[in-house]
């Protein structure tokens, strides 16, 4: 094991040294061997009326058209406007007996080719030039006669020397009968079926390589060197290195791109790829221990195992997909979202069975394409721990929350709400806020994850009965939002306006009165919110009383006794009138002495909504 | 012992980083222990455009159509141009490596791919006499690094000239009844076209058209498909064809290309005797010969347009 910067300097060293000689040795070799498109000698390719004529006046040809002939039992006379043509010198042809001359020809030769059963001459007298191009296309050496190393040949020597370097320092990595040694097989059995042949792959087996090296060294826990795990890495490697070849290609016949452009394109398909892979790795191992036959069947003649899709999916949406997607996953964000797309899709294979890859690759893309366009979003980066949300609590009932998973993917009911949550708590302040503190990373994600947690556990007050998300939970959200940024208060930090958000979520499933409204058209339970927060942070309060309430475990408290006793309240005006009356009368028993406010607090509301 | 996840992790990292700076300046940047690839890529450059203008040139023969004559179809011109851009784009290509770069291309063996790529390309810009000078240049500097395909089809390139010539002069020879009355203008004719060389133009002959006629057919048949010093194009399709295995894919092309050249001898007796070869004609009993070898190479190579293939050459020059 190397355990010193120097050494991994030393082997990176010689490492590259060895795979950039090889990799050049299999670069120049494909481009040695590649096809060329042979272009014929100029020619007379178009028949002319000299060529009818010979076809008519030639017995083997169309002559018996011009005498007659029999054909299965059946005489067939000559035809008389032939004969007639046929009778003028051929310097006294007009210009329109050439014409007709031209078409009887065409008629005629395609009378033999269809009783021939061959393909009949176009309008034109030619043939379709794309059906013969493979004709055109020779390689260097005849099939089955290349003298020259493949590319994966090659890099397999090279990859076996840097391998003997790592083995001095980890001897049981190339035990063929280790744990280890097993894992290294199964990664060239993935390598050993992929066409490189036209493909500038240069470093991606040396990178996957060390990439599945790393792995084990990182997680020999997941390396049980049993045949699952062998499976993993040779499906893993040969999925994503076909999809990583397929894209360079596309990268390199692209005629958009210079050789900079293709160059940079190149790079980042096997960055990716390479990302993607030990995600896959390290995430797929624990999953396919627990149902190996979910993921490690094959589905097509591409050995795209559902263990590979995912990555694959995940691949082409940053590569092939809008824009800027890759800035809003990190890299450690991706093993977040592998896992989770795995999981749940190791839970619901059918995600996958119908449009492959398109119901993930929704998810991801409408989630990367709502964060993009919030201008005022601090964060980001937050997509892929959203990513795993979406998927998994959708996972937790997905005939409910994502029905359509296969016709409509965008119907997803957890990334609706995933979606409109983000988009309530990223809108900037305006101008006559008085609270303008911003919701960080974890202040956004806990939202979220409340608000699904809410859709998972009460999905009764959010979905209505034509399945789509209610409105209510937006409007209870944003109207909790407008109420905490009216507070004129730089005492409440943007973590408890969280913990006030997810008091009121959660309470509002408990009755369905506290999502309607009141005479002045505000939500119950959001008028209520404003009514405790306005009087904590009152301006006229005592500093002795402030010195009390101002404080996290107070506000908070205040909130969750206010939304607990109104439970039993009519929750109308009257009962938010009581409130204010109980927090008002509480606040002032702080001057005179009243120490605990929390206490006497719940039980003013609780003998006033008793005798009510 | 148990091992630290984080510096093992840590050391991953390093390790991951330096392969990937380490990779990029030694596979990129050309140093000296890798060697450049931005070489490799220029020729890759010309491979791609000589591939779309002879992909474009042969479909839009094999359709039937000129590509190079704009009373064809309607585009034609746009064609000759897209044609002739991406052979003066492949030769812009290989200039920028040969011969600034002859050394490393010679030790990388690729050297006899470059000048053929380079050989064949003047051919397609119509620098027939450019063309072979390279061709003699690749047997000569990287005669050893001379590939199956691309020794072929070197070797084939004086044959495959003299199609492009035979066919150029045929098109010239059927205008020189503008000409027939002013025997002055009419030897002028001849020989600024090159269709007869002027020590051969004689009194007899510019005075009798069949005379001329005779003598114009002879030269083309001598060009195109007799045997006669292994001069003709088809002698030099043959002489390539013995260069690889009988069962290599390059066959399929060399002798289609000899089919082109019966095809223009063909025309050629056309236009000077109102019909085609006779049946007794050792060029037709040769084109047949050719016919049959191209399907029998279909069947051996299991090529699924052999029907088709077969039937276009069949049709077109009746064999």
């Amino acid at each position: 094991m190397f355990t010193d910067s120097a050494s991994i300097i030393l082997f990176a060293i010689k490492s590259t040294i060895k795979l950039g000689q090889q990799a050049r040795k299999a670069y120049v070799d494909s481009t040695r061997r590649r096809e060329i498109i042979l272009p014929l000698a100029h020619y007379f390719s178009s028949p002319s009326h000299f060529d009818a004529l010979d076809y008519f006046n030639n017995s083997n040809f169309g002559k018996k058209y011009v005498e007659g002939y029999s054909l299965d039992g059946q005489i067939y006379e000559g035809s008389e406007e032939l004969k007639a043509l046929l009778e003028i010198p051929v310097t006294s042809l007009s210009e329109e007996q050439k014409r007709r001359l031209g078409i009887l020809h065409v008629k005629y030769v395609n009378l033999d080719r269809a009783r021939n059963g061959e393909l009949m001459w176009a309008d034109n007298t030619g043939i379709n030039g794309d059906e013969f191009e493979a004709v055109f296309t020779v390689g260097q050496w005849r099939s089955g006669a290349d003298p020259t190393p493949s590319v994966l040949h090659r890099m397999a020597g090279t990859l076996i020397e840097i391998g003997v370097d790592y083995a001095v320092n980890s001897p049981d990595l190339y035990d063929i009968n280790s744990k280890k040694g097993k894992a290294i097989h199964s990664f060239f059995k993935g390598l050993e079926n992929i066409d490189f042949v036209e493909t500038d792959i240069s470093e991606l087996p040396a990178r996957l390589f060390v990439a599945t090296i790393e792995t084990i060294e990182e997680s020999p826990d997941l390396i049980s060197g049993d045949l699952k795990t062998q499976e993993l890495i040779k499906v893993t490697t040969g999925s994503i290195s076909k999809n990583v070849a397929k894209k360079i290609n596309a990268i390199n016949n692209d005629r958009t791109l210079d050789v900079f452009g293709k160059r940079k394109a190149r790079l980042r398909v096997q960055d990716w790829g390479t990302l993607l892979y030990r995600s896959t790795l390290s995430s797929g191992g624990r999953l396919v221990m627990s149902a190996p036959s979910t993921f490690l069947n094959t589905k097509d003649a591409d050995d795209a195992a559902l263990i590979s899709s995912v990555g694959n999916a995940v691949l082409d949406l940053i590569l092939d997909g809008q824009d800027g997607i890759d800035d809003l996953i990190s890299r450690e964000g991706l093993e977040v979202v592998i896992s989770a797309a795995l999981k749940t899709i190791g839970e619901h294979p059918g995600i996958l069975a119908d449009i492959s890859n398109n119901a993930i690759k929704t998810v991801i893309s409408e989630l990367a394409r709502e964060l993009s366009s919030m201008e005022n979003l601090l964060t980001p980066d937050i997509l892929p721990e959203v990513v795993r949300m979406t998927l998994e609590k959708s996972g937790n009932n997905i005939e409910l929350f994502w029905p359509e998973y296969a016709d409509n993917p965008k119907k997803n009911l957890m990334l609706v709400a995933a979606k409109r949550t983000l988009t309530i708590l990223s809108r900037p302040p305006e101008d006559n806020d008085l609270w303008k503190a911003q919701f960080t990373k974890t202040d956004l994600l806990e939202v979220t994850e409340c608000v699904l947690d809410e859709l998972v556990e009460n999905p009764g007050w959010l979905i209505t009965k034509t399945n789509e998300l209610s409105e209510t939970m937006g409007e209870v959200l944003s109207a909790t939002v407008d109420v905490l940024r009216k507070q004129d208060t730089n005492r409440l930090n943007s973590s408890t306006g969280v913990e006030i958000i997810r008091a009121v979520l959660k309470t509002a499933a408990l009755r369905q009165e506290f999502v309607g409204k009141l005479s002045n058209g505000k939500v119950v339970i959001t008028a209520a919110v404003d009514v405790v927060l306005s009087e904590i942070f009152k301006k006229e309060i005592s500093s002795k009383a402030s010195w009390q309430l101002l404080r996290t475990e107070v506000i908070k408290g205040s909130i969750e006794i206010a939304m607990e006793k109104l439970l039993v309240s009519g929750l109308d005006q009257d009962a938010i009138d009581t409130l204010e009356g109980c927090l008002k009368t509480r606040i002032q028993a702080i001057d005179s002495g009243d120490t605990g406010f929390l206490e006497s607090f719940s039980k003013c509301l609780t003998d006033r909504f008793s005798n009510s | 012992m148990k091992k630290n996840p984080n510096k093992l992790k840590r050391i991953s990292r390093i390790y991951s980083q330096l392969v990937f700076v380490f990779l990029l300046i030694g596979f990129m940047s050309g140093c000296p222990s890798t060697g450049g690839i931005s070489s490799i890529n220029h020729l890759r450059e010309a491979q791609v455009a000589f591939n779309e203008s002879a992909g474009l040139e042969n479909k839009i023969r094999l359709s039937g159509l000129n590509p190079f004559e704009a009373s064809d179809m309607k585009g034609a011109v746009g064609n000759t141009v897209t044609i002739k851009n991406g052979y003066a784009s492949a030769l812009i290509s290989i200039n920028k490596i040969y011969p600034s770069q002859k050394e490393q291309l010679a030790e990388d063996n690729i050297l006899g791919h470059v000048l053929f790529l380079k050989a064949v390309s003047q051919w397609r810009t119509g620098s027939f006499e450019n063309a072979l000078n390279t061709a003699k240049e690749a047997k000569k500097e990287a005669g050893d690094q001379l590939y199956p395909r691309d020794s072929a089809i070197l070797t084939a390139l004086s044959g495959l000239i003299k199609i492009d010539l035979a066919y150029k002069h045929i098109q010239k020879f059927t205008r020189i009844k503008e000409y027939i009355e002013d025997k002055e203008k009419l030897k002028k004719y001849l020989m600024d076209n090159s269709l007869i060389p002027e020590k051969e133009i004689s009194t007899e002959m510019l005075n009798d058209v069949t005379i001329l006629n005779k003598h114009f057919l002879q030269r083309i048949r001598g060009r195109l498909v007799t045997h006669q010093n292994n001069e003709d194009a088809v002698s030099d399709l043959n002489a390539a064809r013995k260069k690889v295995d009988s069962e290599h894919e390059v066959n399929l092309y060399l002798i289609q290309a000899q089919l082109t050249a019966y095809r223009n001898y063909q025309v050629a007796c056309q236009h000077i005797l109102s019909h085609g070869p006779g049946t007794d004609d050792k060029a037709l009993i040769q084109a047949r010969e050719h016919l049959n070898e191209l399907k029998k190479l279909c069947d051996y190579l299991k090529s699924p347009e052999s029907t088709n293939l077969i039937a276009y050459w069949r049709d077109l020059c009746r064999i």
